[in-house]
């Protein structure tokens, strides 16, 4: 039956609606049997407090007749004005344990008054000493039955209380619970959020400023997080639209130098040598403008691309050394010194090699470009690994120009303090590190004064 | 000079020696009760006649210096709380203590007194068995003895009854003593026989006694029970249509008034005995009706009267001591042969209750009728 249920749960709402009714269902069960069970000693519980309650009335009235003998013939007459009570089952005045019914024959004569049952357990009488000073005179002894405890009546009400009593609580619960999972932000959060949303803004004309009542700072940290996020997220889509056509507009450019020279040679077809010339300054262009053209486009598709990663257990050193190879071939620099500080020589790691060069690669990039902002002669990198427990650290440090301002904004789209390059760099390694799972920092190195890029990954399975 | 010296020496030493006796007197009543005859409210009624007895004896009292303080110990209507007074009383300073008015009250506080030797003086209460306490048991009413021959002797002779009933509550000492002597003598008399209907004083319904009574088909029905309570039992006798005369003894009072209304004007025939009836025209009753109305603005009733002589009776042997300890109180009243009160001749000559004379009554429209006073017999 649950497994029906499930597809039908849609909603938490749902979900608590259920098994209250379920709950409910089950405890208003164990009440009809409660009853049953206890109803005979609420009852007898009930009929003790009765018995107790009259026994001193009763006894007050028959004790002055035992002081003196010319009223003792009264004794008789109240015996039977109290057996005339339908209320009672058994009255009876005892003077010795001979006296006592055969049914109470358990019953003990003591000097406090105290309670026995029948010996089929089914009638609760009690026994009071007549006495007065130190002379006691007998007993009382007054019985009530406890049958018939049970009725339908009173089995309803019962349940109904009960009932009420769980939907009561049950409603308390699902609206505490409602309010703690809503999302629902208060008023004056709302009046806050946007107060604070119109600040971003730059609006200096805000009229209402927000009377914040409300001290749940979960939600106000929740709301004002997700507006910074919204803000960022719509300034960078801002920013990416704005880019979309700076990309196209560079790449436009590209292609205008070597369209501009693929005509002057066009022009001078019929001279010879003067074609020639052209031809050679077309080859020269391009070979200029590809790289770049090239080097735009691929950034721009690397931004929007969804990292898709095939892992395998490989040689993570192995994985640096490519990188570095690849980084050396593509630079502009003239041999950058790239010391890698290692503890083995060879680590398996779970990682997609190809995805994870790229990475290396942006680093590596980054920190030449860094340093040829710099306007440095000579470019140094190192690349140190260490292995801390169950981690792998692998840090880029670089002597460019360090990075000013906020570490982490350094990872968002177009964000750049150097001479060349477009800002994609670091957001792609961003990405490729959050499809690993891994974790990607930024600070300053110590050692070399520029800037400082951690890859920490574990030594463990990737999925 | 030396003459005047030791004159004055005289004077001072008579003086020191002629200082005030001083004796504690209790009363024990039910001052904060009304009583079910009401012919005691709050105990009021006790208690005036008996300041009224010391007023009157205050000179001869004065003139032998001893003065008499009252200590009130009040035990309710609570028959339990009568035993808690009594052995209040006996750990007291007083010297003797007045009171405990009813029967049944005289009954249980007379052992506890005799036990610790404190004198008690019932005014009022009339059971047989306070006659049989050897000492420091005194009682200033006749007996339930002699009020039980008077009555039989009136339904006989008088009333030429041979059947009898008796309604009375058996959880009352003064009724079930009543009508234990009452039948006693009743049955002496041949061919006479009496029935009996016990009820409780907590009663409230009679109809079904009435029925009963009914079918017995008696010529004469007792009802010594109190006062209002009486009134009630005959009231739902008359209207079964039983209208036998009715007998009573002094537990019906001595004016009338209440029993009458509570009988709302039905007629019955209804005699009843009484120590006192307030237009008795002897000297000492017209004296001490005028006073007591001068001194508290109403009547006097038969609890005020015997209180009254019972304090003078009390004054008289304080008179005649030397010795003011509870012994010594004591020996003074067993001393006590006859006195001549208010309510008539006290003769102390056998133990006990005094023979006294009883009044009879008739029930009228609105009061009692004075019919006659009955001497009794006088004692060998």
């Amino acid at each position: 039956m649950i497994k029906k249920l499930q597809p039908s749960l849609k909603s938490t709402v749902t979900k608590i609606s259920v098994i209250t009714a379920l709950c409910s269902a089950m405890i208003v069960i164990g009440c009809v049997f409660s009853y049953y069970y206890f109803a005979k000693s609420i009852a007898q519980r009930n009929i003790q407090a009765e018995l107790q309650k009259n026994i001193n009335a009763h006894v007050e009235n028959i004790l002055p007749s035992f002081l003196l003998p010319e009223q003792q013939g009264a004794i008789p007459k109240q015996l039977e004005m109290l057996k005339g009570n339908k209320k009672y089952s058994e009255f009876s005045l005892i003077f010795s344990k001979d006296d006592l019914p055969k049914v109470f024959k358990n019953c003990v004569l003591s000097t406090d008054t105290n309670f026995c049952k029948n010996l089929e357990e089914d009638e609760l009488a009690i026994l009071a000493p007549i006495q007065v000073g130190g002379e006691r005179f007998g007993y009382l002894l007054e019985a009530k039955s406890l049958s018939g405890t049970y009725s339908l009546g009173g089995l309803l009400y019962f349940a109904a209380l009960i009932l009420l009593g769980i939907f009561a609580f049950a409603f308390i619960l699902f609206s505490a619970f409602r309010k703690i999972t809503t999302k629902t932000v208060p008023r004056d959060l709302s009046n806050l959020l946007n107060y604070i949303k119109e600040l971003l803004e730059g609006k200096t004309t805000i009229v209402e400023k927000p009377n914040l009542t409300f001290s749940d700072f979960s939600f106000l940290q929740l709301g004002i997080t997700k507006l910074f996020n919204n803000y960022k997220k719509s300034q960078n889509e801002a920013v990416v639209g704005y880019f979309a056509s700076g990309v196209l507009h560079d790449i436009k450019t590209q292609f205008q130098s070597i369209v501009a020279a693929s005509e002057l040679a066009e022009e001078a077809k019929h001279d010879p040598e003067k074609y020639q010339k052209r031809l050679e300054n077309l080859h020269r262009v391009t070979e200029r403008n590809l790289p770049t053209l090239q080097a735009i486009i691929k950034s721009t598709l690397d931004a929007n691309k969804e990292i898709v990663l095939s892992p395998q257990f490989e040689d993570i050193f192995e994985t640096i050394e490519n990188s570095v190879n690849y980084a050396r071939a593509n630079s502009d620099l003239n041999n950058p010194i790239i010391d890698i500080e290692k503890p083995n020589d060879k680590l398996l790691i779970s990682h997609d090699r190809s995805q994870t060069i790229r990475l290396f690669f942006n680093l590596l990039k980054n920190a030449f470009e860094a340093q040829d902002s710099k306007g440095e002669a000579t470019q140094k990198v190192i690349i140190n690994i260490k292995e801390y427990g169950q981690a792998l650290k692998i840090r880029f440090e670089d002597a460019g120009l360090g990075i000013k301002g906020n570490f982490d904004e350094v990872f968002d789209p177009f964000i750049t303090n150097k001479k060349s390059g477009i800002g994609l760099g670091l957001y792609n390694a961003q990405q490729i590190v959050n499809a690993h799972g891994w974790r990607l920092t930024a600070g300053s190195s110590k050692r070399l004064g520029g800037a400082c890029f951690e890859v920490t990954m574990p030594k463990g399975e990737l999925f | 000079m030396h003459k005047l010296i030791f004159a004055l020496l005289f004077v001072f030493t008579l003086s020191a020696y002629a200082k005030d006796s001083v004796i504690e007197i209790g009363l024990a009543s039910n001052f904060s009760e009304i009583s079910s005859s009401s012919s005691n409210p709050y105990g009021n009624y006790f208690r005036e006649g008996i300041k009224l007895a010391i007023e009157h004896k205050k000179d001869e009292l004065a003139r032998k210096n001893i003065k008499i303080k009252l200590k009130e110990f009040d035990y309710g209507t609570s028959q339990l709380k009568v035993v808690s007074v009594a052995k209040e009383a006996c750990k007291s300073q007083v010297s003797l203590v007045l009171g405990y008015v009813y029967s049944s009250h005289a009954l249980l506080a007379a052992p506890i007194h005799q036990k610790c030797k404190l004198p008690l003086f019932s005014p009022s209460a009339t059971a047989n068995r306070l006659s049989n306490f050897d000492s420091y048991i005194h009682l200033g009413a006749f007996s339930n003895q002699l009020q039980g021959e008077v009555l039989a002797d009136i339904a006989i002779k008088e009333l030429k009854a041979k059947k009898a009933l008796a309604i009375y509550a058996a959880d009352c000492a003064y009724c079930t003593d009543l009508t234990k002597t009452f039948k006693t003598a009743f049955e002496k008399e041949k061919s006479t026989t009496i029935s009996e209907i016990p009820t409780l004083s907590t009663d409230q319904n009679f109809k079904e006694i009435a029925k009963k009574a009914k079918k017995i088909k008696a010529d004469i029905i007792l009802v010594p029970n109190h006062e209002l309570f009486s009134a009630r039992i005959i009231s739902a006798l008359v209207e079964e249509g039983i209208k036998v005369p009715f007998l009573g003894g002094d537990g019906w009072g001595n004016h009338g008034e209440q029993f009458l209304k509570v009988l709302q004007n039905k007629k019955i025939e209804g005699f009843s005995l009484s120590h006192w009836f307030s237009e008795i025209p002897t000297k000492e009753n017209k004296t001490f009706v005028s006073q007591y109305k001068a001194s508290f603005k109403k009547s006097p009733n038969d609890t005020a009267v015997l209180s009254y002589d019972s304090m003078s009776i009390i004054i008289e042997a304080i008179l005649s001591l030397d010795d003011f300890s509870r012994a010594g109180i004591d020996n003074a009243l067993n001393k006590v042969r006859s006195f001549s009160g208010v309510t008539g001749n006290f003769d102390y000559t056998t133990k006990g209750a005094p023979r006294k004379s009883i009044v009879l009554l008739k029930a009228g429209k609105s009061q009692y009728k004075f019919l006659k006073i009955i001497n009794p017999k006088a004692s060998k």
